[in-house]
């Protein structure tokens, strides 16, 4: 072994002149060189030992070393702390260890991008402040001290009544051609313009699971060629004191989701659209039906119309409607308002133009916000009672043969005899209602009480029996009406008895008052 | 209301109601308040301005 050694003094090694560097050799191979500039290229480490082995070193900030990490691979065990920006690229941060490893942010520090800085702010106080949308499987918590939680809709949240189908006051299958609206499932109706099809509505049980009921439209006849302003519709109607929080018609309308449970036996992409009480204000949207006789669940986000009057009284306040055919002027660009009438949108499938074709509709809800919630089950009797503020029959799910009312005026004399009597409203209705009745003298019932589903009257004494039925007026005059209380009467028609106290009705019997839109 | 079926129309005492006799497959008789926040009263007035329907007064 040769050694280069100085003992007393300074050992210099001296590559002199412009751009000789001094090179350590082994082997004939350079392994290490100090340039001029007194830069040290190493081809091996320094002392042989990784860059992990110095973990004690690194996690220390009092070292300059502390300002190094690994450069790939390797498992920091320490804390990451830095007084300064830290810029991660496209990697993830997570903890590879417990729930006790925590991803520390500086009291009002930000998370974001290079181009949202803000994106995620956590503040001192615990609060977290997010631009974005937060996406998650559950939230826990108990909520008590929300303040607002309008981004999850709770509380009443679904404008639309009877949603579910469950309630069927009329409890029938109406026919719709081009004569006018019909009512068939509570708040639900039907309507035929100007055109050859015809199609029915009635209540069905066939429904998605957590429903109980559909809305049912069958096409019994075809309109293959539609004409240009006819259309076919199943609608609801909003009365506008139930849509004025949207501020539709201002500057800050709100947006809308409306979501619902479909089946047909026609597959392809369907139309419809809301519009306005008066209509002039028209927005169409779309959805597609892709399976045959198979539910399918459609949600649909309208943006709020910042123009046209739109009511917000006991008026007509927004038009839903479900297009089962719409001729060339009834549809249009899906998601646009304007004031064409508009009941589908372009390139629908129209159910109408197929015979016996059907088309179920339940779970609908429409609600303020971009994001379809889950359906608001109400409770039977809630739903009863608002659907009563429209239309009321006292005959409806009465649990028996009849309704009995007791008669308040009564005067039997004959000709010269008269009658009036109240029908208590479970609630106030939306308006001075249409009172319709089927009773005439040829359904007196004498001697008894109507029994299930007969379409008789009698008039009854209590604990006495049944009084007979005088006066050559009709019972069919009855007539009368009213928003908190029905009132109705008639004269020259009473019963024979003085000393009636009740009529009653079968349930048989078409006794109901209508306040719909 | 089944519009397409009235027999017939007339006033009822003070102009209060509308009483219409339905005719049809399930007749029955019909009192529609004078109130313009209902629909049944906004059509027949509709089908009176059209010529369609005539509405006997009171007696």
């Amino acid at each position: 072994m040769s050694t280069l050694k100085s003992s007393a003094e300074h050992l210099t090694l001296n590559a002199d002149g412009s751009g000789n560097d001094i090179k350590f050799q082994s082997n004939a191979t350079q392994v290490a060189a100090i340039d001029q500039s007194g830069n040290l290229t190493l081809s091996g480490t320094v002392d042989g030992v990784d860059i992990a082995a110095r973990d004690a070193i690194l996690t220390s900030t009092t070292t300059t070393a502390g300002a190094a990490l690994p450069k790939a691979g390797g498992t920091m065990t320490g804390g990451l702390v830095s007084t300064s920006d830290i810029t991660i690229g496209n990697a993830y941060i997570s903890s590879g260890y417990s729930q006790f490893a925590n991803l520390r942010v500086p009291n009002n520090g930000y998370i974001g991008t290079p181009t949202t800085v803000n994106a995620l702010q956590i503040q001192s106080n615990g609060n977290i402040i997010l631009t974005g949308t937060a996406t998650a499987t559950s939230f826990i918590g108990s909520g008590a001290g929300l303040t607002s939680v309008k981004a999850v809709n709770s509380g009443r949240k679904n404008i639309v009544i009877n949603g579910g189908m469950r309630i069927d006051q009329r409890n029938g299958t109406d026919t719709i051609n081009a004569t006018g609206v019909t009512y068939n499932v509570d708040r639900w109706l039907g309507r035929g313009v100007s055109s050859a099809g015809v199609f029915t509505l009635t209540q069905d049980t066939n429904s998605p699971a957590n429903f109980t009921n559909s809305l049912k439209a069958t096409v019994t006849t075809a309109d293959g060629s539609i004409g240009s302003g006819s259309s076919y519709r199943v609608q609801q109607v909003i009365e506008g004191n139930n849509a004025a929080n949207l501020n539709w018609g201002t500057s800050a309308a709100q947006s809308v989701t409306l979501s619902f449970w479909v089946r047909s036996s026609v597959t392809g992409t369907f139309g419809g659209s809301v519009a306005n009480g008066d209509y002039n204000r028209f927005n169409p949207y779309s959805y597609t039906i892709s399976s045959a006789n198979t539910w399918e669940y459609k949600t649909v986000t309208i943006a709020g119309d910042t123009s046209g009057t739109w009511a917000t009284n006991s008026g007509l306040g927004i038009r839903i409607n479900w297009s089962l055919g719409a001729g060339s002027s009834k549809i249009g660009t899906a998601g646009t308002w304007t004031s064409s009438s508009l009941e589908g949108v372009t390139g629908q499938t129209n159910l109408i133009a197929t015979n016996s074709a059907t088309f179920y509709l339940t779970g609908v809800q429409f609600e303020t916000g971009s994001a379809a919630t889950d359906f608001e089950h109400r409770s039977y009797g809630e739903d009863l009672a608002l659907c009563q503020r429209y239309f009321y029959t006292p005959l409806y799910d009465i649990g028996g043969s009849r309704a009995q009312f007791c008669i308040d005026y009564l005067v039997s004399g004959g000709n010269n005899g008269w009658i009036t009597f109240t029908v208590p409203f479970p609630v106030s209705m939306r308006g001075n209602a249409t009172f319709s009745h089927s009773l005439t003298p040829a359904k007196f019932l004498s001697g008894g009480a109507p029994s299930n589903g007969q379409d008789k009257f009698s008039f009854y004494i209590q604990n006495q029996g049944y009084a007979g039925l005088v006066g050559n007026g009709s019972i069919a005059n009855l007539s009368g009406g009213g928003q908190y209380h029905g009132t109705v009467g008639t004269y020259y028609c009473s019963p024979s008895s003085t000393s009636a106290s009740h009529i009653f009705i079968g349930n048989g019997c078409t006794f109901q008052f209508n306040a719909e839109l | 209301m089944d519009y397409e079926n009235i027999e017939s129309a007339k006033y009822t005492f003070e102009n209060e109601y509308i009483f219409c006799v339905i005719g049809g497959a399930n007749p029955i008789s019909v009192s529609v308040p004078t109130n313009t926040n209902n629909t049944d009263y906004n059509k027949l007035m509709e089908m009176v301005a059209d010529g369609d329907l005539t509405i006997a007064e009171a007696v």
